[in-house]
């Protein structure tokens, strides 16, 4: 897994529906399951303002992951979360 | 193995990254690997306003089950020899 | 090419090797090029639930289209 390495990976993820900011990936396998440490799940909606909601220690199946992304911490506290709306997104549809 | 060789030729190439729930994000190739996962560097999300969850991302990996399109470089295609490689591919496979 | 030689589904897909695929695998992975993107979009009216079909149009020079998404290939010749 060398080429794919995310080691240094500070970490966001989104997953359908939902986004997770957090600060730590603690680990991960070939099959992208992923372990988050203080992970935060930041909810943008419509028209309500955004929620990050704390979860703590989280287990990510793979096959429900779609981007892991490294955050910039400093470009995220630029960002007025709470200003931010979007409709929700779609799903992946059915995938294996 | 074509596809993951055809897109390790084009690391380095801007592209963009078409997922299957709409969202587009062009970036920087750095690495593919053989379930062709993807690796971007530089990203932006194409449509900001529709999808703003990444605006603080910078790089990110995309997991190859959710691509539904890749956009590519025409000029990085050697398309002659990506014909030639299918061929040879599928020749050896029968 | 020797045209003849269809035994597998695939086959055909080898036959649009000259045309703008340049490349494809079993899972039906391609690399098309001067791609036409068409995008069919219902909208519904909100207040009569009336549906109106409108196309979007998109065009790439050059693309990987992921086969789990792929339904038809249509060979070159009949169209």
């Amino acid at each position: 897994m060398d080429e794919l390495s995310w080691g240094k990976l500070a970490h966001y993820e989104i997953q359908c529906l939902m986004n997770l900011a957090n600060r730590e990936l603690k680990g991960f396998d070939q099959t992208c399951t992923l372990i988050l440490k203080k992970a935060v799940e930041r909810i943008i909606q419509k028209t309500d303002v955004t929620e990050d909601v704390p979860l703590g220690l989280y287990i990510i199946r793979g096959s429900d992951v779609a981007v892991v992304g490294e955050l910039d911490a400093e470009r995220d506290d630029e960002i007025d979360w709470e200003q931010v709306h979007a409709e929700p997104m779609r799903g992946m549809g059915a995938v294996e | 193995m074509l596809f993951y060789s055809f897109f390790k030729t084009l690391v380095g190439q801007p592209v963009v990254v078409e997922l299957k729930n709409d969202l587009s994000i062009q970036g920087i190739l750095v690495s593919v690997d053989q379930f062709l996962n993807i690796k971007l560097d530089d990203i932006r999300v194409t449509d900001e306003k529709r999808f703003p969850h990444m605006m603080s991302v910078k790089n990110c990996f995309i997991r190859g089950s959710v691509v539904r399109y890749v956009q590519l470089p025409a000029a990085a295609v050697d398309t002659a020899l990506l014909q030639d490689a299918t061929r040879r591919e599928n020749a050896a496979e029968k | 090419m020797d045209s003849a030689a269809i035994s597998e589904p695939l086959d055909l897909v080898r036959l649009s090797l000259d045309e703008r695929i340049y490349a494809y695998d079993q899972h039906m992975n391609l690399v098309l090029s001067d791609v036409d993107e068409v995008i069919t979009v219902v909208d519904v009216n909100e207040e009569t639930f009336e549906e109106r079909i409108r196309s979007v149009k998109r065009s790439h020079e050059m693309m990987f289209v992921r086969g789990d998404g792929v339904i038809l290939v249509s060979p070159p010749g009949r169209t």
